[in-house]
């Protein structure tokens, strides 16, 4: 499969939640933090980051309030609730374990 | 992947974050304005922060911003994708919709106008239709599992609808194994006398002990009749309706058991009925019901045939096995008593509030205006099309920017189902209205009728535009939606007119003429065809008749005597009100409807039987309904008990039974146990009944009242004052004969007739007018397609004229394509409409069929409609300017 690595869904939202378990950012800074930490091998547009966003919002997992960002302007900046931080934690595990099973079937050697 | 995500979170966590969600929601419900500015302005940021990395990256200010914008994949395309997101999504859609669609319909107010009033018209022509039929064809009657209760005619080679003898219906009873009940009715109005009061007269059925078990219903007061009841010598008891109960004793349960004067005898009040149980469409309007009670003679009559039978099939049985069982016993019953006729026999037919007659022509009329509510639909259709058409613009332009196709659609049903709903709205009222006049005009004669407008109705109402606009709505959307945004953007706005819409609203027009014939050639059918019935020689004059119905029931008049002193009496009394110029006593009424007698009879010489009608008059009776003597002599006052019996027959039946002689002095008998033979004395003219275009027989014959008095009569007068004259003196001289006596339904021979025949013109006129209707309705269509066309020709027309085109030459050119639609409509609807006059024939064969010519007539008349419709934008095609017009293009 020559496609270009895409983010299995749900993944953006576990990552999106990681990012701002750190600080609250607001969408470019997120935007930006996405890059450096995933290099070119994950791809989120631009264009799929603020609906991501906007709907962990409505699912009550981060929230966002308006500051002054660190230019002078004003930015909508999102943090992790506490049902959020926990729900990471409970997203994390289970990623753990769903990787590691498979990493198990993929190091088995043909007989 | 998804799906092997055991680990859900779990509820307490869910829970909370649903709680900590909740600002989040209400802001994006609440404030949809200031969450579209937050989504505006973070996108703004995003912008402005990548840009600004761009420019550090040595782009230019521009291709900074351009590049930003681009990485973000179309800030509107987010903005959508995030707006869909949020809660209710579908509900703020719907009211955008619908505020988008108020606005933009509110834009073009014509088209809206237009389309409401199409809707209004034609789903408040339906849902009046229905609304007055519904009663009449589908509502059931008010009693237990109406499916199983049946009617048991006697059939005979001229009717299929006759009453029994009480002695058959007794064998009938007694002998069948298919019915839970058989019982029997009869109309017998009667009069109530309470002290100190002149006489009142009460509608009245007589009925067997076993008729409200039959219907299943109990009474609200008191108990209704039973076998014990109706035996000769049993106490005599009846049963009041509610609207009686209500109008006459207030509503008073103390009225059981009260003691009432009715037809001379002390009868007992036993019971009061439920409201609904009167149902006067089907039995007309009911005061009391009394039990036959006959004697033991009345019960072994077979020559008096009077009582319509009902009764409740056995679970299990059907109607199929009860006919067939009733036909055998009724042969059975005729092979035991040879006088009977052996041709007649039996039918069990299921329970309906309309004759066949009334309910093929009301189905007849249903048919018609739903081809009314088709024409509104085409209608419709089309200035949806041409709306959608001449919008394509907009809606490319809307894709464009990010509205997504089945948006699109949506935004486009939701325009037609608002129009359908005002107009589904407006159409209740209008139809409310519409239905309160036509049922106070067809059932004003009965009380206690509804004539309102019943949930099925409006249900039905509002389907009918709710359908009409999903439809409608859907054709034109699907058709936009096929559009080509880069073609149509490109291009002139005329260029996106594809060919398949314009075929499409073209085939639209054909249609639309072709059912607006159809309806027509309709209507035009059953109004010609009540004209000519109503235009034939009757044969006697009515004018200035007035006539009542008197009846002596009561035990005084047991014998024939005392019945004819009274009417003798009667007659010579009345003969000297002021204001009546001649007056006569008869069996019936004035002949506005059948003489209610008939009866085979034999001529003397002849082996055949023939029916005819047999009506007893008194010998001014010819002179009072100026009836012509072609023969012999009119009956005199002597001809009574104890002389010669003497009969004088009509026209018809002298030239029928005698042709080529004289009549007079010829015999004829009434097939009795033994035949009576009288004489015939005279021939007069035929009369015809105006209410009753069929009548079984057209053979008529007289015979004087003096030698066989009726028990129930008419006295019918010849006056110069009006009725209001003649009222109050006819009442003091029948009470001052008799003060048990009641004058019934004093009424002209105008009026009668008039109000026999009122349901059928009320029916016609209502055709007509919806006829009407579906004419305006084509005309408004070709009206509206030809002049959008020509609107979109305005450039070329322009063009022609700048060329040096003749007026003229523009005139034809755009009455050309509309012509030939109207042409292809019309030549379809000739067809169409033939098939309708056919179909109407088939249903109402005593309607006499109008000429073939009538069609013709109304395809002319649509054709004329058509030009008119399509000449104003034709005419005003002719006064573009060819250099506005040019600059259009």
């Amino acid at each position: 499969m020559s496609k270009p690595p895409d983010l299995v869904q749900g993944t953006l939202d576990l990552l999106l939640l990681k990012i701002l378990a750190l600080e609250p950012l607001h969408g470019w800074a997120i935007s930006q933090r996405l890059k450096q930490v995933s290099g070119d091998e994950l791809q989120v547009s631009d264009g799929s980051l603020y609906p991501a966003l906007h709907k962990l919002e409505l699912a009550g997992w981060i929230t966002a309030e308006w500051k002054t960002s660190e230019l002078g302007r004003r930015a909508k900046f999102y943090s992790l609730t506490r049902a959020g931080r926990r729900y990471l934690s409970q997203e994390t595990e289970h990623w753990r374990r769903l990787a590691s099973a498979i990493s198990r079937v993929l190091e088995l050697k043909e007989v | 992947m998804r799906s092997s995500r055991a680990g859900q979170p779990g509820l307490k966590t869910r829970l909370y974050a649903y709680l900590c969600a909740i600002p989040a929601k209400v802001r994006a419900l609440m404030r949809v304005r200031r969450t579209d500015q937050d989504l505006d302005d973070e996108l703004a940021f995003h912008v402005a922060m990548q840009a600004r990395e761009n420019e550090q990256r040595g782009m230019s200010a521009i291709e900074a911003r351009r590049r930003a914008r681009l990485a973000l994949g179309g800030v509107e395309q987010v903005k959508e994708r995030s707006r869909a997101l949020r809660p209710l999504r579908w509900a703020r859609d719907v009211m955008q919709d619908a505020r988008y669609g108020l606005r933009s319909l509110s834009k073009t107010p014509r088209f809206t106008i237009a389309a409401v009033v199409t809707v209004v018209l034609g789903v408040g022509a339906n849902a009046t239709i229905f609304s007055v039929l519904n009663p009449l064809l589908f509502k059931p009657l008010p009693y237990r599992d109406p499916a199983r209760i049946v009617s048991v005619f006697r059939t005979s080679p001229q009717s299929q609808r006759w009453p029994f003898s009480i002695a058959s219906y007794l064998d009938q009873r007694d002998r069948n194994r298919v019915f839970e009940h058989l019982a029997a009715m009869t109309w017998a109005d009667a009069s109530l006398v309470e002290p100190n009061q002149p006489a009142e007269r009460v509608y009245s059925i007589r009925a067997s002990g076993n008729y409200f078990a039959m219907l299943g219903v109990p009474a609200v007061v008191g108990r209704t009749f039973t076998a014990a009841d109706d035996r000769a010598g049993a106490e005599p008891v009846i049963v009041l309706s509610h609207r009686f109960w209500q109008h006459r004793f207030g509503g008073d349960p103390g009225v059981v058991g009260r003691a009432l004067r009715v037809d001379g005898r002390t009868v007992t009040v036993i019971g009061v009925m439920p409201d609904e149980f009167e149902a006067p469409l089907f039995w007309g309007n009911v005061d009391i019901w009394r039990p036959f009670a006959y004697s033991a003679e009345q019960l072994r009559d077979r020559e008096n045939n009077f009582l319509l039978e009902f009764a409740r099939l056995k679970p299990g049985v059907s109607i199929e096995q009860a006919d067939g069982a009733m036909k055998a016993i009724v042969k059975q019953i005729i092979a035991e008593h040879p006088e009977l006729d052996a041709r007649e026999g039996a039918r069990v037919a299921p329970l309906s509030v309309a004759d066949p007659t009334t309910r093929r022509i009301s189905g007849f009329a249903f048919g018609l205006t739903f081809f009314v509510l088709l024409i509104a639909c085409v209608n419709l259709a089309n200035l949806q099309l041409a709306r959608t058409t001449s919008r394509a613009r907009e809606f490319a332009i809307r894709g464009a920017i990010g509205g997504g196709t089945s948006r699109l659609l949506r935004q486009s049903l939701t325009e037609s189902l608002l129009l359908s709903l005002i107009g589904g709205t407006l159409a209740i009222p209008v139809s409310l209205w519409c239905t309160q006049w036509i049922a106070a005009m067809q059932f004003g004669d009965l009380e206690g009728v509804q004539a309102t407008m019943d949930p099925v109705s409006l249900a039905f109402a509002f389907g009918c535009a709710v359908v009409t606009g999903i439809v409608f709505g859907a054709v034109p959307a699907w058709l936009a939606a096929r559009t080509d945004i880069n073609g149509v953007l490109q291009q002139h706005p005329r260029s996106s007119t594809s060919g398949t819409s314009r075929r499409f609203r073209h085939a639209l027009i054909v249609a639309e003429i072709a059912f607006a014939l159809v309806t027509l050639a309709g209507a035009a059918s059953f109004i010609r065809g009540l004209q000519l019935i109503g235009g034939l020689d009757t044969g006697w004059q009515a004018d200035d008749v007035a006539m009542a119905r008197i009846s002596v029931i009561s035990a005084a008049y047991a014998e024939p005597t005392p019945r004819l002193d009274f009417f003798e009496r009667l007659h010579d009394r009345a003969a000297t009100l002021p204001g009546v110029a001649s007056v006569t006593i008869a069996s019936s009424s004035a002949p506005v409807r059948p003489f209610n007698s008939n009866s085979t009879f034999q001529a003397e010489g002849l082996a055949d039987t023939f029916l005819a009608f047999d009506e007893r008059v008194t010998p001014d009776y010819f002179d009072t309904l100026a009836i012509p003597l072609r023969r012999g002599r009119q009956f005199a006052r002597d001809d009574r008990e104890g002389r010669p019996l003497v009969a004088i027959v009509n026209e018809s039946m002298a030239k029928a039974i005698w042709p080529g002689h004289d009549p007079i002095g010829r015999r004829i008998a009434f097939e009795e146990p033994t035949p009576i033979w009288v004489e015939v004395i005279g021939v007069v003219g035929d009369i015809r009944f105006p209410s009753s275009p069929t009548i079984d027989t057209p053979f008529q014959i007289y015979l004087p009242l003096a030698q066989r008095p009726p028990a129930v009569a008419s006295i019918i007068l010849r006056t110069s004052g009006g009725l209001d004259g003649i009222a109050g003196n006819l009442k003091r001289i029948v009470a001052e004969l008799d003060r048990d006596v009641a004058v019934v339904g004093l009424t002209t021979a105008r009026a009668a007739a008039a109000q026999r025949t009122s349901h059928l013109r009320l029916l016609a006129n209502a055709l007509g007018a919806f006829a009407a209707l579906g004419l305006v309705l084509a005309a408004l269509g070709i009206f509206g397609v030809v002049s959008y066309s020509t609107s979109q020709r305005a450039g070329e027309i322009g063009m022609r004229m700048a060329l040096g085109a003749r007026q003229s030459n523009v005139l034809w050119l755009v009455l050309r394509q509309g012509l030939v639609l109207t042409i292809a409509g019309a030549i379809t609807g000739v067809a169409g409409g033939f098939g309708v006059s056919r179909v109407l024939a088939a249903l109402v064969p005593h309607l006499p069929s109008p000429e073939g010519l009538l069609v013709a007539g109304v395809a002319a008349l649509m054709v004329l409609v058509a030009l008119v419709a399509m000449y104003i934008p034709a005419w005003r095609a002719t006064r573009i300017s060819p250099m506005l017009a040019l600059r259009h293009e």
